[in-house]
């Protein structure tokens, strides 16, 4: 290719130039998917229940409240980092939403630890349906905000497909497990660590696949 | 004398210029494109080394800011914005090229009918340029015949062919640039 067709093509890509809409401000989409996460948790939350010491369980930053703040920080992280996935030039964002994810999951992942360590005795022999229920729970509530995601991101510009589904997958997956979190009492270190903070890893398995398809089909669309 | 470009200046011009192709200047976009195309040639450049396909590279990097014109904030800096767009086409040229390397050869399904082509008028194509389309790669070829023998605008073709509007033009592009350097410039 020569110097001279490079003027071509300008001339061909500004031919016809027709006006754009740019795509809103990444604070606003990110605030958008929180809105959408919201309402579904509010909505479950008042079928389901809320847990009745919540207030008592959410003060307590080494048990049930460091799993909550752990698993919100990894939601909004993970939200961030996959819808700065799709914005060319956000890479700083990319990174600082990784970086917030990574901390939370650590977070909810060592309060999950301590409480496994300080419990006297720990039973793997009993059923995982309570477990797979909420896991359950946090893949439903993730569903809406991950289609969300998928939707800003077909409209944008996707160069890394695979990282934006898994943090995507991963980040709504946690603002899931907060939702079971606000709802399941249990205290029981096994059923917090398999049932909730396992979620956005569990999220990751399920979700991932659908959402590349999904994002896939809405770009070509 | 006119005083020295600074960047900062050079960066709201661009700021500028990108904000008003948005809203559909199409003059604003050709003065930015052709102020990009040096910078990106040389980002292309450094990246890839002295490889033969600085230039496709580059022009492929034009299409990509065409098509993700809309994903630009006007608030926010045009330059990091560029050179993510450049830094991911050369990333997928280095992926083509690792792919080619180890792929064996091929061959793709015809899309274009073989039969002499004709204008939508019914005058036949020159013998030479007959040729010289049938011998463009099938997707520059494709492009080509639906522009300017089936005289479909590019959003039909683009609609028809499966793919967006910008890069049915870089297919066109290069397949005018194909048969050019076939069969002379006098016959476009």
């Amino acid at each position: 290719m020569t110097e001279e067709s490079g003027q071509d093509l300008i001339a061909a890509l500004t031919e016809d130039l027709t006006p754009t809409s740019p795509i809103p401000p990444l604070r606003k989409v990110v605030a958008g998917v929180l809105l959408l996460w919201l309402a579904i948790a509010v909505v479950l939350l008042l079928v389901l229940g809320v847990r009745p010491e919540i207030v008592q369980a959410l003060s307590t930053p080494f048990a049930s409240g460091g799993i909550f703040a752990g698993l919100c920080a990894a939601g909004l992280g993970g939200l961030i980092a996959a819808l700065a996935l799709s914005v060319p030039g956000r890479e700083a964002t990319v990174r600082a939403g990784f970086a917030i994810a990574g901390v939370g999951l650590a977070y909810a992942a060592g309060v999950g630890t301590f409480l496994f360590v300080q419990s006297p005795a720990i039973t793997w022999t009993g059923s995982f349906g309570a477990d797979f229920q909420c896991l359950a729970v946090a893949v439903i509530v993730a569903l809406v905000p991950a289609l969300g995601v998928i939707a800003f991101s077909a409209r944008a510009q996707v160069f890394r497909p695979m990282a934006l589904v898994l943090a995507a997958a991963v980040g709504t997956a946690a603002l899931g497990a907060v939702t079971s979190q606000a709802h399941c009492p249990t205290e029981d270190a096994r059923h917090l660590m398999l049932g909730h903070i396992l979620a956005p890893g569990f999220g990751a398995l399920v979700l991932s696949l659908p959402l590349l398809v999904a994002l896939r089909r809405s770009s070509r669309a | 004398m006119a005083e020295p470009d600074t960047q900062e200046d050079r960066a709201e011009r661009w700021r500028s210029w990108m904000a008003a192709a948005q809203a559909g200047d199409g003059e604003a976009y050709s003065r930015l494109l052709t102020e990009l195309l040096p910078m990106v040639r040389g980002e292309v450049r450094r990246r890839l080394g002295d490889d033969e396909a600085v230039e496709d590279v580059s022009q492929e990097v034009l299409i990509r800011i065409h098509t993700a014109r809309h994903t630009y904030r006007a608030e926010r800096p045009l330059l990091p914005w560029v050179r993510t767009i450049t830094r991911n086409a050369v990333i997928d040229q280095a992926r083509r090229r690792t792919r080619a390397l180890g792929r064996s050869s091929s061959v793709e399904p015809e899309t274009i009918p073989v039969d002499p082509p004709e204008h939508p008028g019914g005058d036949r194509l020159s013998p030479a340029l007959e040729r010289a389309l049938e011998s463009l790669p099938d997707a520059q070829r494709e492009a080509v015949w639906l522009l300017k023998v089936e005289g479909l605008t590019v959003s039909e073709a683009a609609e028809r062919v499966g793919i967006s509007g910008g890069a049915l033009k870089l297919r066109a592009h290069r397949g005018y640039r194909g048969l050019r350097d076939l069969v002379g410039r006098e016959i476009l």
